[in-house]
């Protein structure tokens, strides 16, 4: 009985609330609401709520079924935790950005038609772009600019699908489209979900945002946009073939980038591609155990991602170093940071009793069970550069390594209580893995802790670890910049812009010229006396195409007319011959209109 | 009652374990004794041979639990290759990083303000 009040509605008007609220209750009120959020979608039992009817269309902004609710709670509880994070910060404008990102999130995830889905997805493009202008650098800007761009236009193809979808179909609920799949409308809609997802060769707007927002946005940033957009493709595409292609490949492409990144938060970043890749895969699988397994691990990721973001985000907040070229031989002075921070890292490696091995395991087995080889052996060797980068690279040259002279110390308390609770989490997760499998949207008696399962885990763990300390020497961070595809739109904008400041000006200052100046001029002076004009024209010609024999002749009787020009035209041209044009042109006129019927 | 019946197999399970671990680790001691003990404490003397030691282990195991559990998840024949996670892992860490080194020289790498 409490589906009177729909969370992510709870969740904008407590963003509305916020500014009329001072510094400790407004605090407190950033935790409440996404627990009152988390306690609604929890309670809420299965059906359809608040259903209206607007432009013709049955609109559902309130559904509620397994898959629903497991994915609302899970974004609440990662509210609770950013909203805990942030608590040090008295910023109105990122918590109520915070708020109405949630809010988002759970529109999306709540969201029965197409139409409320669009709408909340927009928003969460926009309050995402704000927690990333909220990084305050002039980087910052400039990616939140990008963001909002590449959003935008990926909303663009949402709606036009949208409507396109609705305009065939006549219907706009959201339900799976696989079966609808090769008409525009769906690759449209497909586009837009892709998008969101990160799948490369749409994905660059990830990796370039997500280290430049704030320390405490960018951590509910890794949370909601990418997994939205896995929560719509399996509701809209499970079993689509292509989505297999596009996981295996995106969880190593991520895992190749990273080893290149000298940024703490941009290589977490490249590894939230790889953890997305991992599910969008298991979405194309589309059997009950991958979309369970898909459902898990995007839960399991959230939290832990969270948590790795956490890590790199307090050791910005300390230092203000995120470089992993400037960092080093932190363990000293920020020992909690990096146990918690280890944690994480163990969970998204996929470590026994921690909750990555529990739900990635289910995704790979499915890959396994539908007898996709390749699929299957892309995943573990992405699993691999996993734990080479988040496991071993980035703590190494964080907290170990060569001392930088950084001084350091531990965090604020709350960062540290919002890291404890989310570490807790993973733990809790990885040993009683029956605890999520039982929200799970179809029944599960997955088993991950089988001998051999445990042992090869282990293996391929503790070979990756010998082969990142025989490479040791070439993995030395070094500043520098990856080319992504945000290429072709970074420089091809420049390039754009150097066009319209360029030859395009230059090109619209000549038809400037032409028909604004030289053209009236011309046109003023020829009418000035037109029959003197066409006279000078002609010997003008004349003039031009002459042998060198009447040339002097010509010369002169032009300047003759030159002279003269205009005269008097007035007074030598009887009425009488004007008449007679303007007969000649109506007569013109008549016979063209005659002959053109 | 099923459970107090559960409970009396579980407390007997326990004691049969703790007695042969306790038999086992007398005779390990008889029979290995000094060499044994040597062997362990230099295998964990300091990190560098800790980790080299459990890679040992972990490759036995692997390798192992094939004949002793047999496969858990046999989806593919090339998972019957003895230790396959640990070859497989280590072949992907190399791959990885050769790859993406590779990539780096020939296009991916810039310098810093590439865009600015």
């Amino acid at each position: 009985m409490t589906e009177w009040a729909h969370p992510a509605l709870l969740l904008l008007a407590g963003a509305a609330l916020l500014p009329l609220l001072g510094g400790t209750a407004k605090k407190i009120f950033t935790v409440a609401l996404p627990l009152a959020a988390l306690a609604l979608c929890a309670a809420a039992s299965r059906g359809s709520y608040a259903e209206f009817e607007f432009l013709g269309q049955q609109l559902a902004p309130w559904r509620v079924d397994r898959l629903s609710t497991l994915f609302s709670c899970v974004f609440s509880l990662m509210g609770v935790l950013g909203a805990v994070y942030a608590f040090h910060k008295n910023d109105a404008r990122q918590q109520a950005a915070g708020l109405v990102y949630l809010g988002g999130a759970l529109g999306v995830t709540l969201a029965g038609d197409l139409l409320t889905l669009f709408v909340f997805w927009e928003l969460m493009a926009l309050s995402a772009a704000a927690l990333v202008f909220a990084g305050k650098k002039p980087e910052s800007g400039e990616a939140g600019l990008r963001y909002l761009l590449v959003h935008l236009f990926g909303g663009v193809c949402l709606l036009s699908g949208i409507l396109l979808h609705a305009a065939g179909t006549g219907s706009v609920a959201f339900e799976s489209m696989t079966a609808l799949s090769g008409s525009p409308a769906c690759y449209l809609i497909l586009a837009g979900f892709l998008l969101n997802a990160a799948v490369p060769p749409l994905g660059a707007w990830l990796p370039d945002a997500y280290p430049r927002a704030s320390v405490t946005g960018a951590v509910l940033l890794t949370a909601y946009t990418t997994k939205s957009a896995v929560y719509a493709l399996m509701r809209g595409f499970p079993g689509a073939e292509l989505l297999i292609w596009l996981g295996a490949a995106m969880a190593v492409y991520g895992v190749i980038y990273a080893v290149l990144e000298n940024d703490a938060r941009r290589l977490l970043a490249y590894h939230i591609i790889s953890q997305v890749g991992y599910m969008v895969c298991g979405v194309g699988i589309g059997t009950q155990l991958a979309l369970n397994g898909a459902a898990a691990h995007a839960s399991a990721h959230i939290i832990y991602k969270g948590l790795l973001f956490m890590g790199a985000g307090a050791v910005l907040e300390v230092t203000g170093k995120s470089r992993l070229s400037e960092l080093g031989g932190l363990y000293r002075s920020m020992p909690a940071t990096m146990a918690l921070y280890l944690v994480g890292a163990l969970s998204i490696s996929a470590f026994p009793l921690f909750s990555g091995f529990v739900s990635k395991a289910m995704v790979v087995s499915a890959a396994g069970e539908s007898s996709a080889a390749v699929p299957f052996l892309l995943l573990t060797l992405a699993s691999a550069g996993t734990f080479l980068h988040t496991g071993l690279k980035l703590p190494y040259y964080m907290f170990f390594w060569k001392d930088s002279g950084v001084r350091a110390q531990e965090p604020p308390q709350n960062m540290l209580a919002a890291m404890a609770l989310a570490a807790l989490l993973c733990l809790l997760i990885g040993l009683f893995p029956q605890a999520l499998y039982s929200l799970l949207p179809f029944p599960c008696d997955y088993r991950p802790y089988t001998a051999s399962h445990i042992v090869s885990s282990l293996g391929i763990l503790g070979f990756t670890a010998l082969g990142f300390f025989m490479f040791l020497r070439r993995l030395d961070p070094e500043p520098g910049l990856s080319l992504d595809t945000d290429w072709f739109y970074r420089k091809g904008a420049a390039a754009f812009m150097n066009f319209l400041n360029g030859p395009f000006e230059k090109f619209c200052a000549a038809l400037h010229g032409i028909f604004f100046d030289r053209l009236p001029e011309k046109l003023s002076l020829a009418s000035a006396n037109p029959r003197a004009f066409m006279r000078i024209l002609l010997l003008e010609g004349r003039l031009y195409f002459s042998g060198p024999g009447g040339e002097a002749v010509l010369r002169e009787r032009l300047e003759a007319a030159r002279n003269v020009y205009p005269g008097d035209p007035h007074r030598y041209r009887p009425v009488g011959s004007t008449v007679l044009w303007v007969i000649t042109f109506l007569l013109a006129y008549l016979a063209l209109y005659y002959l053109s019927n | 009652m099923e459970a107090l019946i559960l409970f009396f197999y579980l407390l007997g399970g326990l004691g049969v374990f703790l007695l042969g671990l306790e038999i086992m680790s007398e005779g390990l001691q008889k029979t290995a004794g000094q060499g044994l003990r040597k062997i362990l404490s230099l295998a964990t003397a300091n990190l560098r041979a800790a980790f080299r030691f459990s890679l040992l282990l972990i490759i036995l195991a692997e390798a192992l639990t094939v004949y002793y559990f047999g496969l858990g998840h046999p989806y593919f024949s090339f998972e019957k290759i003895p230790a396959f996670g640990s070859l497989y892992g280590f072949f992907s860490c190399v791959v990885i990083i050769l790859a993406s080194k590779f990539l780096g020289k020939l296009f991916i790498s810039k310098k810093e303000d590439y865009y600015d």
